[in-house]
């Protein structure tokens, strides 16, 4: 296996009560990639990336980074090992500015000098928040707080980027940006993004490389124009129109009680 | 006409969060709210809810002033709404959380003697139908971003609303779920409910609004029919960026 990959083999995962949510997920993320995560709500889509930060209990398979062991690390190791992470919602410090938010970027980091420095690197990516550096982040609008979460944890110079929905309550056009953005980080900072997208088709489109998971298994695989075309996708997880005309060939998929609880 | 803003401004510090807004929402109506990030929608529900205070103007439902009330006055009126970021009980289960929204004032009701009236039925079928029915009996804390969405979602059908406030429904909702949900938008609205939403999906949008106000920097930018409002230049600058 090529080297500089994180590696997700056979993951099994759960929280407390034995409620498994993740059930032999194998994918890969190279330096190269965007790869996109869609599915039903409570598919295990998040549970994916908390499993690779140390915040969900990986009961089997393996977790690798470089060849490197990681499965069951804690967060803070993790960053440390160049895996940076963006949960769900807002989460920046509301009370701070967008300054010292940067600086809480760097907080793991001995040399402060270096997180000066790489402040300077988000505001040439993310002009508004230089502009904005003063002010409290809670004042920021919606898209402007999701640039100033990226930009935090590029301070920690990441090799790889883990993002739920990026574009989370975003208007349209901020939508369209922060998927650009998105882009630009992987293409000129070489960093290898996995994330969580429910505006699927946007998240596709972005990506190389997309896995729909449904009850925790991965259930179609392909690059983002195949899964988009894929007539079974788009009628199953997409909203396609196309669901009345023809009828799901019997994966019994389509009703979402289906897929809800999968107690061991 | 059901409720109506009338110059309405509030702000926070130095800002100018709504900025002298009017608007009606039209009886009968879905209408939609929609504006860039930071325009004051959520601001505005706020303010017609009765969680934040308004400043100045006056808000009117059905011929009554309303501002000045608390949320739970502006409920008893059958003035329902969501939040975008979930405000559902953690540690009670799923069917719980769905037992809970009324109209009516007190909690005499959670602990009433076993119900007949037809709610606990009503919310399983709701749950069936946003495919949360096998997650009845788990903590609501168990279920993921967006199963709290939809649950949240699901709340607001159990409560006999006149009008429903819905913000940012299908955001973090599996598109396959969105025509469901539309559906019973649809259906609630021609059993006479009336919903006023915030959203930033435009199919939502123009697939289910009668009529549309646009928010930009806290004013009232356009307003008027889906075919209208998506031709509007300054709608398509500000907000659609095409």
């Amino acid at each position: 296996m090529a080297s500089d990959v994180l590696s997700l083999k056979e993951v099994e995962a759960s929280y407390q009560r034995g409620i498994k949510i993740l059930r032999r997920i194998s994918l890969d993320v190279s330096r190269k990639d965007i790869i996109c995560l869609i599915g039903p709500n409570g598919a295990g889509k998040s549970t994916v990336l908390k499993s690779i930060m140390g915040l969900v209990n990986v009961e089997k398979g393996s977790i690798t980074l470089k060849g490197e062991e990681i499965a069951n690390t804690k967060a803070n190791r993790i960053m440390r090992k160049g895996v940076s992470y963006v949960p769900q919602g807002r989460t920046v410090f509301p009370e701070m500015t967008v300054w010292e938010n940067l600086r809480m970027g760097g907080f793991i980091l001995k040399d402060k000098s270096r997180v000066e420095q790489r402040i300077e690197e988000v505001y040439e990516l993310f002009p508004i928040l230089r502009d904005y550096r003063n002010r409290k982040a809670y004042t920021l609008s919606g898209g402007e707080q999701q640039m100033l979460e990226m930009g935090r944890i590029l301070i920690l110079d990441p090799e790889y980027m883990l993002i739920d929905e990026p574009s989370l309550g975003l208007a349209p056009k901020i939508r369209k940006m922060i998927f650009e953005k998105v882009r630009a980080l992987n293409q000129e900072k070489m960093i290898g993004i996995l994330m969580v997208e429910q505006n699927a088709v946007q998240g596709l489109e972005t990506a190389d490389f997309g896995y729909v998971l449904d009850m925790g298994k991965i259930r179609f695989r392909g690059s983002g124009v195949e899964l988009l075309e894929d007539r079974r996708v788009r009628q199953l997880y997409l909203g396609g129109g196309d669901a009345k005309k023809e009828p799901d060939q019997g994966i019994g998929l389509h009703d979402p009680n289906s897929y809800c609880k999968r107690r061991e | 006409m059901t409720l109506e803003a009338r110059k309405v401004v509030k702000d926070f510090g130095g800002i100018r969060a709504v900025d002298s807004v009017s608007l009606q929402i039209p009886a009968g109506s879905i209408t939609g709210l929609i504006g860039p990030n930071g325009s004051g929608k959520t601001t505005l529900f706020n303010l017609l809810t009765g969680f934040l205070p308004i400043d100045e103007g006056e808000i009117w439902y059905k011929g009554r002033r309303i501002d000045g009330l608390k949320p739970y006055q502006v409920v008893e009126l059958g003035i329902i709404r969501t939040f975008q970021i979930t405000r559902i009980f953690p540690k009670l289960t799923v069917l719980e959380n769905m037992l809970i929204p009324t109209r009516e004032n007190g909690l005499s009701h959670l602990v009433s003697s076993p119900r007949k009236d037809g709610r606990p039925k009503k919310a399983i079928q709701l749950l069936e139908s946003i495919g949360l029915a096998a997650y009845r009996d788990e903590p609501a804390a168990s279920l993921s971003y967006g199963q709290s969405k939809l649950l949240e979602l699901a709340l607001s059908f159990m409560v006999e609303a006149e009008i429903v406030l819905l913000d940012e429904p299908s955001s973090g909702i599996n598109p396959s779920l969105q025509a469901r949900i539309n559906q019973w938008i649809t259906e609630e609205n021609r059993q006479g409910k009336e919903f006023f939403i915030i959203e930033h999906n435009m199919d939502v949008i123009m697939g289910l609004c009668h009529h549309i106000v646009v928010l930009h920097h806290g004013q009232k930018l356009a307003e008027g029919e889906p075919s209208v409002i998506q031709q509007n230049d300054q709608v398509l600058e500000a907000y659609l960026g095409e």
